[in-house]
């Protein structure tokens, strides 16, 4: 079937298999591999990206549920060869070690500063919950996402 | 020494490929024409496959070819072999007949696309001759069996001894201690990629490893292939913990490129990572020791058993590796270390962070707390009778053991924790509290703390020879490229190498570039194991460095026509003491050397290391008992490190922070559990296997020992396994401070609390 939806920003109708997981399309269609696979069952997060500004896990969406929603991935955040004010956080707090649960991590904390543009450390902890870092106890990450929502309020006052 | 980029925490110029999601992983690799790989696995723990039929396999759309033990090489290896010259048991195979394990590899289906594979392998009809199964090392000892393997299924390693521990006088207690099969959760699946030419007979192989040579070594070995042929390059890693060290997924990748002339991926889904990788080792042991009038520490006895899953491979190393390091943190007249490594009908046992650190500091650390509480002393001042000084010499392997500043490690973390104050207001209050935190004696919360320390190793010295072969060169704008074989797990060693060249050449680290492990352009090495990365292959990166800064100041002698003397190197040129406006920016002198004819900035160095200054450490842990739900959970935790130095501050504290994370994870709940008839593994998922999430962990206090006196680079000692080797017994502790237990069991589950609580609510 041709599913229409919108990937970081463009337009795509590709023709899909409508029980094709959404990580397979990003990675294999789209050769967008910032979406990673640790699981497959939705328990690690790293495969985590927006849909409709909403964290879903990729390896739990199927091509058939993707018609008229909007998809953003990590690869979507650069813009004109600048990597966005949440990836700068991230790696100005050290928070990027092996790199393999960032994007997922990333796409998270987007999610929650939509929701949530002053979030406490425990509410940050919170939402990180879905997904796991193996090369921390989640001090950076967690100090990375203040700063990014630090640097978000400042932007839109 | 004022330093400028060692220390500091800028990290960003390493990072921003990952966090914009570009950098590619062994899975994200794609290559014209590559097929996929999928492996056919036992069902059955133990048997002879008799017949295998593969014509509905073959059938389907995009398969390609099946590969088994008849149409691939027989020879026998051991996945744990860096080097062909190692005396290792051999016991495993491609793929075989005699399945050993729910998970063996029988075969793999090679196909256009992944689904294909998996409906083929799925389609596969095997015919086996089952065996009975021994899921457990005592089914094995209890005798006559149907063998697992015709050799080597038993190995006792070397009793390492010193001492006459049955004449020691003094009072003996004991313990025995287990602990369970646990996976790494290395967050990127095991993958690997490779590529043969049949016109050239060249393989290039792509894989997260942590030894690229150990990689091509295997293939080269199993295929009698020239390894000047074979090409593996490292790629990101998303963590390794120990399970990306051994050789296993690289040769069968390479079997299906062979078979079929064209590129391969195989990468393993979250269950096969549990069931065919490698998980950290069952552990059972009996401690013995003795203490004085004084209650010092006089001697140990120790019974190590291991269960080493289906093959040997690296468990009887394993065995010495524990037995080894009984002397680096406790002062003793007698040892005694017998070990035993038993194959079993289960899977694979192997390398984890740590390599016997670990499992030997939770035998020796609980003991320490047992005995404290046995004679009514505090744990950190009944360890100081019994800690080895600084600048002891370990009556195993006769090395010095470097500054070991046990003492001053567990005051500081004594400090850093609270310890007295939180011991003085659970003696005054009681462990119980309530929902408020406020304390009750018939309150829903047990609280208690605990503590434990340790030594490490920071490389191979001197059991192993070692050494670290690099070039460093400038190019014509002065930027740096190292040849280094880093392999870099995803805990910034390359970040660190950077910063090691930067301040040597008083250059922006942004301007060093470091490739990670490729076997074409490396000078051989042995990979990045047993903590070694900084300390050995920093310090060979540290000196390369300073050889390319004396040619810099050789050219810039010759250009002045000036005394050495007044020369020194500041912001990428080299400057003069006696003319603070002369520079001569490194670009300059590149360009001078070149069109001079004098030849290229490059230097190619070794350096062998002639110490190994183990890091100190002090791990202090309050845990949180629900009694309703037996649920546990770490409120706080304090780690003092004595790293040496710390090249990466924030890193170094991750280091730290995964380590709290996955340690306590292996006293609560991490834990791979088995049929206890089949061996088939029960939870393997991540739905199924806990690990510690975000919002259960507290906020880990670190500090940073520096007194730099180590002769890795800056002074800089191991932290990378040491992080995580005192973790499980300081929290077992706290854990058993809570419960007033002696419990030396892991994982406590939630399950093992309620049942322990019943129990006493018996008495």
């Amino acid at each position: 079937m041709i599913v229409h939806f919108v990937l970081n920003g463009r337009q795509v109708s590709p023709d899909l298999d409508p029980s094709r997981r959404l990580i397979d399309i990003l990675r294999d269609d789209f050769f967008l591999t910032g979406a990673k696979e640790g699981c497959g069952e939705g328990e690690c997060g790293s495969c985590t990206v927006l849909m409709d500004e909403l964290p879903v896990h990729s390896c739990l969406v199927l091509a058939g549920q993707l018609g008229g929603h909007e998809v953003l991935t990590v690869e979507g955040l650069a813009e004109n060869g600048e990597l966005d004010l949440i990836q700068n956080a991230f790696v100005e707090n050290s928070a990027v070690h092996c790199g393999f649960c960032t994007p997922g991590m990333i796409m998270s904390a987007k999610g929650l500063l939509m929701k949530n543009p002053d979030p406490t450390d425990a509410e940050i902890r919170e939402a990180l919950s879905g997904n796991i870092c193996r090369c921390s106890d989640y001090r950076q990450i967690v100090m990375a996402v203040k700063d990014a929502a630090k640097r978000l309020r400042e932007v839109t006052l | 020494m004022d330093l400028k980029y060692v220390g500091k925490d800028d990290s960003v110029f390493n990072t921003q490929d990952k966090a914009s999601g570009e950098a590619l992983y062994a899975c994200d690799l794609h290559l014209p024409r590559m097929l996929q790989m999928k492996l056919i696995l036992s069902p059955v723990p133990h048997g002879r496959v008799k017949g295998m039929d593969v014509s509905e396999a073959l059938a389907v759309p995009g398969v390609v070819t099946i590969l088994d033990w008849r149409n691939t090489p027989q020879v026998k290896y051991n996945r744990g072999r860096v080097r062909a010259s190692e005396d290792v048991p051999d016991q495993e195979t491609l793929f075989t007949d005699h399945v050993r394990f729910v998970g063996d590899r029988i075969g793999a289906v090679l196909a256009e696309t992944k689904e294909a594979a998996e409906l083929a392998v799925s389609l596969v009809k095997l015919d086996i001759e089952e065996y009975p199964a021994y899921i457990t090392p005592q089914q094995v000892l209890a005798g006559p069996h149907v063998p697992i393997h015709d050799t080597d299924e038993i190995i006792r390693p070397d009793v390492i001894a010193f001492g006459d521990y049955d004449a020691e006088p003094g009072e003996e207690l004991s313990q025995l201690s287990a602990s369970s099969r646990t996976t790494h959760v290395a967050m990127e699946n095991h993958c690997a990629v490779a590529d043969y030419h049949v016109g050239s007979g060249e393989m290039e192989v792509w894989t997260g490893t942590q030894s690229v040579f150990g990689a091509r070594s295997a293939i080269a070995t199993i295929f009698g292939m020239d390894m000047h042929k074979i090409r593996v390059h490292k790629t990101p890693m998303g963590g390794s913990f120990g399970c990306k060290q051994e050789m296993i997924l690289e040769p069968l990748a390479a079997a299906g490129a062979i078979a079929t002339g064209r590129p391969v991926k195989l990468w393993l889904d979250r269950a096969e990572v549990m069931a065919c990788t490698v998980l950290r080792h069952p552990v059972g042991t009996f401690v013995r020791g003795k203490f004085d009038a004084d209650h010092k520490l006089t001697g140990v006895h120790l019974d190590i058993l291991l269960d080493a899953g289906a093959y040997q491979t690296v468990s009887p190393d394993y065995c010495l590796s524990m037995a080894k390091k009984i002397n680096w943190t406790y002062d003793m007249n007698s040892a005694e270390v017998v070990s035993a490594s038993v194959c079993t009908n289960t899977p694979v046992s192997g390398s984890y962070r740590g390599w016997g650190g670990p499992e030997l500091c939770f035998v020796m650390e609980n003991f320490m707390n047992l005995a404290a509480k046995h004679y009514g002393e505090d744990p950190v001042e009944f360890r100081k009778k019994s800690i080895l000084p600084p600048w002891s010499v370990t009556k195993v392997d006769n090395f010095n053991l470097g500054s070991l500043p046990l003492a001053e490690v567990m005051d500081r973390g004594a400090a850093l924790f609270g310890w007295e104050e939180k011991k003085e207001m659970l003696a005054q209050q009681g462990h119980r509290y309530d929902e408020n935190g406020d304390p009750d004696p018939e309150g829903r919360y047990l609280r208690g703390i605990g503590m434990a320390i340790c030594t490490h190793t920071s490389g191979y010295y001197p059991r192993r020879p070692d050494w670290g072969t690099i070039v460093v060169k400038m190019e014509e704008d002065g930027s740096v490229s190292v040849n280094c074989n880093i392999h870099d797990h995803g805990c910034g060693s390359v970040l660190a190498f950077q910063k090691i060249v930067g301040e040597v050449l008083s250059m922006d680290p942004a301007r060093v570039a470091i490739p990670e492990g490729d076997t074409l352009y490396n000078a051989i090495d042995n990979g990045c194991y047993t903590s070694r990365s900084v300390f050995v292959l920093g310090r060979s990166v540290m000196e390369t460095a300073e050889v390319l800064k004396g040619q810099l100041l050789d050219y810039a002698q010759e250009i002045w026509n000036c005394g050495r003397d007044v020369l020194y190197c500041e912001d990428e040129a080299v400057r003069r003491t006696d003319d603070p406006s002369a520079a001569l920016p490194y670009t300059d002198i590149a360009y001078y050397a070149a069109d001079h004819g004098k030849g290229a900035l490059f230097a190619a160095h070794t350096y062998w290391p002639e110490s190994n200054a183990g890091p100190a450490s002090a791990d202090f842990s309050e845990v949180e008992v629900d009694t309703y739900t037996g649920h546990c959970r770490l409120t706080d935790f304090a780690c003092v490190h004595d790293i040496g130095k710390a090249i990466n501050p924030e890193v170094c504290r991750s280091q730290i922070g995964s380590a709290v994370q996955s340690g306590a994870g292996m006293v609560f709940c991490e834990e791979v559990r088995l049929d206890p008839k089949t061996g088939a593994i029960l939870n393997d998922s991540l739905e199924r296997y806990h690990v510690i999430r975000a919002a259960e962990l507290p906020d880990v206090k670190v500090e940073f020992l520096e007194d730099g006196s180590a002769d890795g680079p800056f002074g800089a000692k191991s932290i990378g396994e040491a992080a995580l080797v005192p973790v499980m017994p300081a929290v077992l502790a706290a854990l058993n401070d809570a419960l007033g237990s002696d419990l030396s069991a892991v994982p406590v589950t939630p399950e093992k609390v309620l049942a322990y609580l019943e129990k006493e609510a018996g008495r």
